[in-house]
């Protein structure tokens, strides 16, 4: 047979077992529980619960603000002519972020002191900011006061020291009143993050709050992600050329040699390249967005090019009982794993119901069940799962192209 | 019609992105939120446009070096992409989603053989049928390795 033709199969196999196998998985992740008589819908609350996890969907915006800036003129005796650090002394719960004295802005020296008709900005959480009120005196309007930079960004976490930590333990540190976290991201899928979260390396956490708290977060964690907008085309190409040539290095086996080839090759050096970035940490910027369009571009290029070029011979090559058969090996290829996976996480593994939804979706490397186990039991706890399986059997399956061919020879 | 796909062939370029767009507009229509996605939309596209300029006459045809530059882009990207949590799987709790993971691409694989072994599909089958029912679109860029050095050990010999 000839190459083209074998491409043209390629193309019209992978076309007719498509349907199914993204609809199928789909409607078997999400009903696998109920197969199973499981109510993942109370193992996810359960979980929520247990561990602190917050909805994903339901925290946007409302009304509520977790923290504040607020201004207030000092009126009250007891705090004039104490300095910025006695005062924090007695009410650590509170920052003082600005103070203004006669439409002077004198920032918040610790060794500042403080005089009646100062304007005082303070932040803390808006529980502690209404709780113990004219400890200064009446809240004010004050714009210029009021006009404190504020920051928002990712921080990426590359240090050790925090990896394994819990949100939680943060809690007593003298920044934690001063930001907050507004999503987390592991593996580039958001995942729902609580209080029992544990840190790991490479999460990419957004936080909103003063400047300097943010800065000093990020040395305590990290970096900020993704300030540069810049892709370093350098290590790209570096990391291109060591991909190729990793590919080139064959070896004796089964009386034949064998390498990984260019895209295998590419692969590797891609994991390793930004493995070794996440340590090093000064080089190798490349924004999610640039990553993105590397992936999604490249594929769907790629992709329609082998349909372009499969086009003319398919004719040829279909009948209806080929397409038929190649129909029902693809439905029996996607409908048994998912059951063996989940029996195996259920049963011998014993993962919380609505977690394993993730992993079987991860474990397909697809985020559209995901997605869909997620609405179904109202609950974004499936995602806790997905990021792992879904970054191993990517690579696993992306691979697999090549096994299958040689094994079905 | 013929004169459109001409145009067509003359234009690879224009042609390459025709179809990407054309594929991108398709792949987001969606039946009670079924989508095709851009990639299989790519895939429907572009074998349709050349089977239809084939029964006009028309060969169309890309460059197979921009096919395999995009490719090789992509699997990097990948690379990149999947790096760290694939760092992060070999320990702890994520050995247990590695594993599962492992026993569905596996299971998949050899279900995928099976199948082609047990109605005995041309060759080529095999690899899409794995790329497609385990919706893994990159895996055909493997299958379409294997074609080739399949070709390319045959000439040698």
């Amino acid at each position: 047979m000839k190459p083209e033709e074998a491409s043209g199969m390629i193309a019209l196999s992978y076309g007719i077992t498509y349907i199914w196998g993204t609809v199928g998985i789909i409607l078997i992740c999400k009903y696998l529980p109920r197969w199973w008589g499981v109510d993942a819908k109370a193992a996810a609350r359960q979980y929520e619960a247990e561990f602190g996890v917050r909805d994903l969907e339901g925290g946007g915006l409302t009304g509520f603000r977790q923290f504040g800036l607020r201004a207030y003129r000092l009126e009250n005796f007891a705090q004039v002519g104490r300095s910025i650090a006695s005062f924090r002394k007695s009410n650590p719960e509170y920052r003082i972020v600005n103070v203004s004295r006669g439409g002077e802005q004198l920032g918040a020296d610790p060794d500042l002191v403080l005089q009646k008709g100062d304007i005082i900005v303070l932040g803390g959480s808006t529980e502690h900011l209404t709780e113990k009120m004219g400890l200064i005196g009446p809240e004010v309007a004050d714009p210029k006061a009021l006009g404190v930079p504020l920051d928002q960004a990712e921080i990426l976490v590359t240090n050790k020291d925090v990896v394994g930590r819990t949100f939680e333990s943060f809690r007593g540190e003298a920044l934690a009143g001063q930001l907050q976290v507004t999503g987390v991201e592991r593996g580039g899928v958001p995942i729902p993050a609580g209080l029992k979260t544990k840190l790991e390396r490479m999460d990419i956490v957004s936080v909103v709050g003063l400047k300097s708290a943010v800065n000093e977060l990020a040395a305590m964690w990290g970096r900020i992600a993704r300030t540069n907008s810049a892709t370093d085309l350098l290590t790209l190409s570096a990391g291109m050329v060591l991909g190729l040539l990793i590919g080139m290095i064959q070896f004796p086996a089964f009386g034949a040699s064998i390498g990984l080839g260019n895209a295998g090759g590419l692969l590797l050096s891609g994991v390793i390249v930004s493995s070794v970035v996440s340590r090093l940490r000064f080089f190798g910027n490349t924004p999610n967005a640039a990553r993105n369009v590397l992936e999604d571009l490249g594929l769907v290029v790629f992709v329609a090019i082998v349909g372009i070029n499969a086009g003319a011979g398919l004719l040829a090559q279909l009948t209806g009982a080929v397409a038929l058969k190649i129909f029902i090996a693809g439905f029996i290829a996607c409908t048994i794993p998912p059951f063996i996976v989940w029996a195996i996480g259920y049963h011998i593994f014993k993962i919380n119901p609505a977690v394993l939804m993730g992993g079987v979706a991860g474990a397909r490397s697809h985020s559209g069940p995901c997605r869909e186990a997620a609405v179904e039991i109202q609950s974004s706890v499936p995602w806790i799962g997905f990021p792992v399986g879904y970054a191993v059997s990517g690579i696993l399956l992306t691979v697999f192209g090549y096994f299958a061919m040689l094994l079905a020879q | 019609m013929q004169g459109f796909f001409s145009f067509l062939q003359q234009n690879p370029f224009l042609l390459l992105f025709f179809v990407v767009g054309l594929a991108v507009w398709i792949g987001r229509a969606n039946v009670k939120g079924y989508g095709l996605g851009m990639v299989a939309g790519a895939i429907v596209v572009g074998a349709a446009l050349s089977v239809t300029a084939s029964l006009y006459g028309v060969k169309l045809e890309l460059n197979n070096f921009a096919k395999s530059l995009f490719y090789y882009l992509f699997m990097y990207g990948v690379g990149l992409r999947v790096g760290p949590s694939f760092i992060n799987s070999l320990k702890g709790d994520g050995l247990k989603f590695t594993f599962l993971a492992l026993v569905s691409s596996v299971l998949g694989l050899a279900l995928v053989v099976l199948g082609a072994k047990l109605f005995a599909l041309p060759p080529g089958a095999a690899g899409g049928m794995l790329a497609g029912s385990q919706t893994m679109s990159a895996a055909i860029g493997s299958a379409e390795q294997a074609v080739r050095r399949a070709s390319s050990s045959c000439r040698r010999e």
